[in-house]
């Protein structure tokens, strides 16, 4: 793949998204869709021919991929916003999906609970509150004729050819088995083992249950730790602790599977290495919740009848309820 | 002093210490480009503002994507941080934005963001 082969592609994209956009008629936008669609097909077919024979097709990956830019465009061009929102539900979901073949499982489910529970929740309320109730036909004319799609896609899509080049071509793109760019498996096995050092509860259980898978006694048992403070050492890719059980001294070797979890890293790394961030991020959900409050905190003068009449219901109350209503009349 | 050592059949190391294959990362890095650029595009061409906000959603959701591949390209737990941090600021952000957008609905009757273009100035 070349890279003018890309940007053509990129420029046909455009072209389908637009024809989608515009309110045309349904065989024009079926066009803008075939030709969207396709133009991705083909720079993903382009990166999977350049794999090789012998590597795995990620055909998951395709799938996730192909549903999200789908829920995307629907998302981006769709009349109607409930419908527009309903379709960002399908991205948040296949991104998710995405998250757990990337090994990424907590941040797939907390995904879903935030973005598709709390969030687009948030956006379906507020959509359905501020509906224009006069109009029947749900779809507004500003939500059905774009702003400047001409200029917009223009920018979109050269940073698409930008991205999509740096990401896919530059220097044979993003390779992971390229030199340098994963760090020595050794290095991150070690790395990880001194994790499992800064949780005590869990070496402990992980040093009980090679002694119980050993045949011996798991009553009382105490981890030694080094002069640095260190119970684990790792040497030659073997983790070894050392224990003192009684008067005697053993040592053992963990298994991999005591290495911590994803979930764990991501907790450790969240706790351990970045604890300012976390105090910063609650301090911004603070204040983001006072500032809602104060901008939701706007009186209105009028009593719970006029209201209703305003919103176009029955007053609640007759004309010689009157003095029960408010409290001087 | 009795020195034992004890070694249990080691397992295959597990399968996040692998590094991810080269397809799926490209993959879902083409991907997320391209939801990026989707998102711009519908920030600028939407004229709805709740669903600009919507827009802004999906480009975090692609960043998110890539700090997710880039942080398994590097095995490397913290890219998934970044995403909670995203996350702390996607929710922050839509919280007010959508206080703001129905106090300006409580003002003009309309969603369209062209009502709201003198603010511009210009």
């Amino acid at each position: 793949m070349t890279p003018s082969i890309l940007y053509i592609a990129c420029v046909i994209g455009a072209i389908g998204l637009h024809l989608i956009m515009r309110p045309h008629r349904q065989t024009t936008r079926i066009i803008g869709a075939i030709a969207g669609a396709g133009s991705v097909a083909f720079i993903m077919v382009q990166v999977l021919q350049r794999l090789g024979e012998d590597s795995p097709v990620p055909i998951l990956e395709v799938v996730f991929g192909l549903a999200a830019i789908t829920g995307a465009v629907r998302m981006v061009t769709h009349p109607r916003p409930v419908f527009a929102a309903i379709y960002f539900v399908l991205v948040v979901v296949s991104s998710a999906g995405m998250f757990l073949l990337l090994d990424a499982e907590f941040m797939a489910f907390s995904l879903i609970i935030v973005y598709a529970g709390a969030i687009l929740i948030t956006y379906l309320f507020v959509l359905m509150l501020a509906q224009d109730a006069t109009s029947t036909a749900g779809e507004a004319l500003y939500d059905r004729i774009p702003r400047e799609p001409i200029a917009a896609l223009v920018v979109g899509f050269i940073l698409l050819a930008g991205l999509s080049d740096t990401l896919l071509l530059v220097d044979g793109g993003i390779r992971p088995d390229a030199p340098g760019m994963t760090p020595p498996l050794a290095e991150v096995e070690a790395d990880r083992w001194l994790v499992l050092d800064g949780l005590p509860r869990q070496l402990d259980e992980a040093v009980a249950s090679v002694l119980e898978a050993d045949g011996g006694q798991t009553t009382a048992f105490t981890i030694e730790r080094g002069s640095d403070g260190r119970a684990i050492r790792v040497a030659e890719g073997v983790a070894r602790v050392d224990l003192r059980i009684g008067d005697e001294s053993r040592t053992i070797e963990l298994p991999t599977t005591a290495l911590p979890t994803n979930t764990q890293l991501v907790g450790w790394a969240l706790v351990a290495v970045f604890p300012v961030s976390l105090e910063i991020a609650g301090v911004i959900l603070l204040m983001a919740m006072f500032g809602a409050v104060v901008l939701a905190r706007r009186q209105i003068d009028m009593s719970e009848d006029e209201v209703r009449v305003a919103a176009g219901l029955q007053p609640l109350l007759e004309d010689e309820d009157s003095e029960f209503a408010g409290g001087d009349a | 002093m009795n020195e034992t050592v004890i070694t249990l059949t080691q397992s295959d190391a597990t399968t996040t210490m692998l590094p991810v294959a080269t397809g799926t990362i490209q993959i879902v890095l083409l991907t997320s480009a391209v939801m990026f650029a989707i998102g711009m595009v519908g920030f600028l061409t939407r004229r709805n503002m709740i669903l600009m906000f919507l827009c802004t959603e999906l480009m975090f959701q692609a960043s998110a994507i890539a700090m997710i591949a880039f942080g398994r390209m590097h095995l490397n737990p913290e890219g998934q941080v970044f995403v909670i941090f995203i996350l702390t600021v996607a929710a922050a952000e839509a919280a007010l934005a959508l206080g703001l957008v129905v106090l300006l609905y409580r003002r003009k009757p309309t969603l369209d963001a062209e009502a709201w273009s003198e603010l511009k100035e210009c």
